[in-house]
């Protein structure tokens, strides 16, 4: 028997579901993904790993749906996402991207750096940025911009940004790809706890063995296929 | 942190492009706000002129559509309108722009029917008034004695004759305080017109209603072919000074809008050729493709309605400056009517809208995936 909660999301199915999901780049030269399935249920962390080139980036892409997949399909918690009335409204209320090269905006400070998922909702979410900050130990420098800050710090930064709309999911590409071994340790700790707190489900892309032992459940791709 | 602050905050984050932008739509912004304040300002010169005088009704040739319409014989014309209902005084004019001292710029010279109604609006500051119709003698405007530095007691030389200065006067109307005036009489001996005018001014009893005055125009050009009887605003608005100034800023405004929309659509697409990978971020956190486009059309509207505003200020700045010429000075009076700088400002909101769409358009296709890549 299906049950949907209210905004229509099946209850008691994972999180995140694809099947044969394909994808490719250059005209169908390039196979970045052939045929993933994938299963991450409420709560889980994951973590993608593979040599550079696989396809653990693209896959983290198809699932943020910031990109189409050739074929195959994806599912939000039993629901299609090609079903979905606004794939950016998905974007903004359930997931929380983390890339290597932070994408902080230079010119916004701490602070706007946070709130800039929250502008389109225009809610007023200072408060909760600031809360947001301070758990990641960055609210003492609020009004500072990216290029004062380390890249431990900008990291940082850039987590409670993608907090800042409680999403449900939080897609990390290589979070500690730019990091230094102290830095790395410090965001992945955070990560870790941040995940636990706020009951979040984490897919990260990593290709550090000791990081990937931390998590769950380890997906190894090798092009574009999950082999284990 | 709201979107117009986002669109501001990134207006300033590239100081010099973003100033040389709001510059270029300021500057043509200006040149539409003094060349059309001085347009309608040149009209509405006229336009009060004959309404200080209390003149219902004027009498032109047919064809001429000069500020100074072709003179004709005023004998010709004056007793049919004498016979019309309600005409209480008709009162010849004859006016040119002369040149009244080696070393000063040209003034209007009117020369108005002696002891008629014309002379009855003006307000006399210092001296007298001509004492008969032949008496060869100007009295002068508040701002012409100004600009010619000429006074009570002084003279001015007028196409080889020397007049004495006997009296300076103030008009309600700025074209009357830069002139010189004298009598009708005097005029026409000057220019060597005898008998003829530039206008008939026609003054109406009180008890003249619209249909009466319609009646006159009706009557007149049915009798008298060649000539119009035009109500003053008819007169000012055939001028064809008036017309080929107005034609001007409207051309201008063309050309202005053309070139500050084609600015800011340079501006911004350049904006988001190097924005790529934060517009990709903005898309990859939840913002729609509407919302990205509406940032850059924030942004290109902010930067003409910035470069609209300054463009008022400089444009009052440089209608002042054409104002205060020797030249142009007791002739022109600009008119800025709130509803046309509202307009101005509407104005720059269009073409900030026009240079910032295709741009927007462009941001909105950007796939997130592909920018944060950096391809």
């Amino acid at each position: 028997m299906r049950h949907d909660d209210a905004r229509g999301y099946r209850v008691n199915t994972p999180i995140l579901t694809t099947k044969k999901l394909t994808l490719s780049f250059d005209e169908g030269r390039i196979h970045a993904l052939n045929g993933v399935d994938l299963r991450v249920e409420e709560g889980e962390f994951v973590a993608i790993t593979g040599p550079s080139g696989c396809g653990k980036s693209s896959l983290l892409h198809l699932l943020a749906a910031l990109e189409e997949p050739d074929a195959g399909q994806r599912w939000f918690r039993g629901c299609a996402y090609e079903d979905m009335d606004d794939i950016a409204c998905f974007r903004q209320q359930h997931i929380g991207l983390v890339f290597q090269a932070f994408h902080l905006l230079p010119t916004l400070n701490v602070l706007d750096n946070v709130l800039l998922p929250a502008v389109p909702t225009g809610r007023q979410m200072a408060d909760h940025a600031c809360d947001l900050l301070q758990r990641v130990g960055m609210d003492h420098r609020l009004q500072q911009y990216p290029a004062q800050l380390s890249g431990g710090e900008r990291q940082r930064v850039a987590i409670a940004r993608a907090l800042i709309n409680q999403p449900d999911i939080l897609l990390a590409d290589e979070p500690t790809g730019s990091l230094d071994s102290v830095s790395a340790g410090y965001v992945l700790q955070l990560l870790s706890e941040l995940r636990q707190s706020m009951g979040l489900t984490m897919l990260m892309v990593t290709h550090d063995t000791d990081i990937a032992r931390q998590a769950d459940r380890q997906i190894c791709m090798r092009d574009g296929r999950v082999i284990a | 942190m709201t979107l117009w602050m986002l669109a501001w905050h990134n207006i300033r984050r590239r100081p010099a492009r973003s100033a040389l932008t709001i510059a270029a739509v300021a500057i043509g912004i200006a040149a539409v706000v003094a060349l059309t304040a001085i347009a309608w300002g040149f009209e509405s010169s006229w336009q009060q002129a004959n309404d200080a005088r209390a003149t219902d009704l004027i009498v032109t040739r047919q064809a001429s559509q000069n500020t100074m319409p072709s003179p004709f014989r005023e004998a010709d014309v004056r007793p049919l309108l004498m016979q019309q209902a309600h005409v209480q005084q008709v009162a010849g004019l004859l006016s040119e722009m002369l040149s009244v001292s080696e070393d000063g710029p040209p003034a209007f010279v009117f020369g108005w029917e002696y002891g008629s109604y014309l002379w009855q609006h003006l307000e006399l500051v210092e001296g007298r008034w001509p004492a008969s119709a032949h008496e060869q003698v100007v009295v002068i405007g508040t701002l012409a004695a100004q600009t010619l530095h000429k006074g009570v007691g002084d003279h001015v030389d007028i196409e080889g004759l020397t007049f004495p200065v006997v009296g300076i006067f103030r008009s309600s109307a700025l074209v009357e305080n830069g002139a010189l005036l004298m009598t009708l009489r005097q005029m026409q001996q000057t220019m060597d017109k005898p008998g003829k005018v530039n206008v008939l001014n026609i003054q109406l009893d009180a008890s003249a209603s619209e249909t009466d005055e319609a009646q006159i125009q009706q009557h007149v050009r049915q009798q008298l072919h060649g000539y119009h009887v035009l109500t003053s605003g008819e007169l000012v608005s055939r001028n064809a000074v008036v017309r080929i100034a107005k034609a001007m800023s409207q051309v201008t405004t063309l050309i202005a809008g053309l070139v500050g929309a084609l600015m800011v659509f340079n501006t911004m697409l350049m904006s988001v050729s190097e924005r790529r990978r934060e517009i990709g971020l903005l898309l990859a956190v939840g913002w729609r493709k509407a919302m990205v486009m509406r940032l850059i059309v924030s942004e290109s509207v902010g930067l003409a309605l910035t470069g609209g505003a300054l463009g008022i200020l400089a444009g009052f700045v440089l209608a002042s400056v054409l104002e205060m010429l020797p030249l142009m000075r007791g002739k022109i009076d600009p008119l800025f009517s709130p509803w046309f700088l509202l307009a101005v400002l509407g104005l720059s909101v269009v073409l900030g809208m026009a240079g910032g769409l295709l741009p927007a358009l462009n941001a909105a296709r950007t796939s997130p995936s592909q920018a944060l890549r950096g391809e």
